[in-house]
């Protein structure tokens, strides 16, 4: 039996009631309308329940399935079994790309499907970059952090870090005087996803091919630092 | 032929030193970094032997083993398992080790029958005759959770997990800790049967030094990070002897051998041990310090010599020490 499989079916096995329930959090908050971009929130507190339901539950599951046979842990039990490091990533990421990129695509595919194609299709696009974006980027904090506690505590570090960076990197750009630029609108945003998703893969091969715990954090917090200053440079409008 | 074998072989524990190894695993950090665990540990582990490595706590046992089982990179020396270094351990290898450690993380919410579902498809050579026989043995609750087991089945389910698909190497770590003497016997009754064909090498780290002396025919001693001596047990509890000399008070003759330690005076006797007995030379050696009767030779235990080693060893640092 090929051995990434056979992760692939423990992990889903063991956190399947709370798969079950991210599913239909996220079912449930978009039939009531809300928008995982967040452009058409309504007012149902019951749908804004469930989509931050739906968020902390995807974080959630994404450390419980990579931290499950955690490589930061010097105890940990694949440590000392016949399992190859890229068996054991495939094993993982294809599980969280599969159940909270694939599927959710295929949601709102489903959703779409009776409108024309050019009205959802950039909008496919871009859900699709920044999912995969979220979950690389939790993926790779995951695997730095032995416990849940911990990872939560990164995350929690990481945006706070985007967010103040972003802020100074605008308040820089809207005082310089003598910036010339094209101000790229906001969609131009996946783009910065997909490069800075490269960062959260190169974290995730230091840890799993190479061990380097250090190396694969340094990466994380340039990614971070790098797509705060991207999307601050992109997104402040300049005077010309 | 070695199973095991390391040369020069050191490792260094801090935080600063963690993070440096993280960049440089094999050069060795700066001056006053670190706190070093293992200083030039040379083994070599011969194939089908049962290799005890004992010492005090704190004396590296566990960091060796780790090293070995790439679970941390050493920081200087070699370490080699079937011939390839440890840090290049891979698929093929791992599929003929068995690491049991009372800390590993084992996957706790599964029950006993589902771990060992879990655990068989990673190994081709998983037996399942030996399975049941060793089911039999440890006499395991199927339906229970890891999580819910005591410490000494849950070494049980490890062991079982480690053994059924007849390592080439099987690596134990405080195998014994906190046992009862039931689960014990258990363990080294299961350990012994699988292991008698002389296929499987054992190495194994414990405080428990009975069972070691049950079990082991090679021993190793490791104390403060450092090899003291490894040789088979029957050589060992071979050279050393405890000699005891009928006195009314403790004399220590001037001329005595040197390698004579641990010289005691109590009850009309003093007592000494020779680490280097040999019968004809020792009893020649007594009868010129001891030119009276009634010198016993008895030989020891290996509890007894541990002892008498962790002893000259303390007196040593505190001499070091003053």
């Amino acid at each position: 039996m090929n051995l990434a499989w056979h992760i692939i079916k423990k992990d889903f096995s063991h956190n399947r009631l709370g798969i079950l329930f991210w599913a239909a959090s996220g079912i449930w908050a978009g039939l009531s309308g809300i928008d995982r971009a967040g452009n058409t929130l309504t007012s149902e507190e019951l749908g804004i329940v469930c989509l931050i339901t739906h968020g902390v539950l995807l974080l959630g599951l994404i450390a419980s399935i990579l931290q499950e046979d955690n490589v930061v842990d010097p105890e940990g039990f694949l440590l000392t079994r016949p399992m190859a490091p890229r068996r054991l990533l495939s094993a993982k990421l294809g599980l969280v790309l599969t159940l909270f990129v694939i599927v959710p695509l295929l949601f709102f595919l489903a959703r779409k499907s009776f409108e024309p194609a050019a009205s959802w299709m950039p909008r496919l696009g871009t859900i699709g970059l920044n999912l995969t974006f979220i979950v690389l980027g939790a993926s790779a904090v995951a695997a730095c952090c032995k416990n849940l506690s911990r990872y939560f505590l990164a995350l929690f570090a990481s945006l706070f870090c985007f967010g103040l960076l972003r802020l100074e990197f605008s308040s820089l750009i809207e005082s310089t005087p003598f910036a010339m630029r094209v101000v790229l609108h906001e969609t131009k945003l996946p783009l910065i996803a997909l490069i800075f998703s490269g960062f959260w893969a190169g974290a995730l091969y230091s840890i799993y091919y190479r061990r380097r715990l250090l190396v694969a954090v340094c990466l994380i917090a340039v990614g971070v630092a790098g797509t705060a200053l991207m999307s601050g440079y992109l997104t402040t409008p300049l005077r010309h | 032929m070695n199973i095991i074998e390391t040369r020069n072989l050191s490792q260094c524990y801090w935080s600063k030193a963690s993070l440096y190894n993280l960049w440089s695993p094999r050069s060795n950090p700066p001056a006053g970094w670190t706190t070093q665990a293992l200083f030039d540990i040379t083994l070599r582990v011969p194939e089908g032997s049962i290799f005890a490595l004992v010492g005090a706590n704190g004396a590296g046992k566990t960091t060796t083993l780790k090293v070995l089982m790439n679970l941390l990179r050493p920081n200087g020396g070699v370490a080699q398992i079937f011939g390839v270094d440890t840090v290049r351990l891979g698929e093929k290898e791992f599929a003929q080790i068995g690491y049991v450690s009372e800390s590993q993380q084992l996957p706790k919410w599964m029950t006993v029958q589902q771990f060992l579902d879990y655990c068989r498809p990673f190994y081709p050579t998983w037996d399942r005759a030996l399975e049941a026989k060793l089911l039999g043995r440890f006499d395991l609750p199927m339906d229970r959770r890891l999580d819910e087991l005591s410490r000494g089945t849950r070494m049980k389910v490890s062991l079982l997990s480690s053994l059924a698909y007849r390592p080439r190497l099987l690596v134990l770590d405080e195998p014994f800790g906190g046992l009862d003497a039931v689960a014990r016997d258990d363990i080294t009754q299961g350990l012994l049967e699988s292991v008698q064909q002389g296929e499987t090498t054992v190495l194994i780290s414990s405080h428990d030094i009975e069972e070691v002396e049950r079990l082991a025919d090679w021993v190793a001693l490791i104390e403060e990070g450092r090899v003291k001596f490894a040789e088979p047990t029957e050589s060992l509890l071979g050279r050393f002897r405890r000699i005891e000399a009928p006195q009314e008070e403790m004399w220590l003759p001037d001329s005595r051998p040197s390698a004579w330690i641990n010289w005691e005076g109590a009850a009309g006797r003093t007592s000494f041990i020779d680490p280097a007995y040999d019968r004809e030379a020792t009893e020649d050696l007594c009868r010129k310090h001891f030119p009276f009767a009634g010198v016993q030779i008895q030989p020891m235990t290996l509890r007894e010599i541990f002892i008498t080693m962790a002893r000259k060893a303390n007196s040593s640092l505190q001499r070091r020490i003053s």
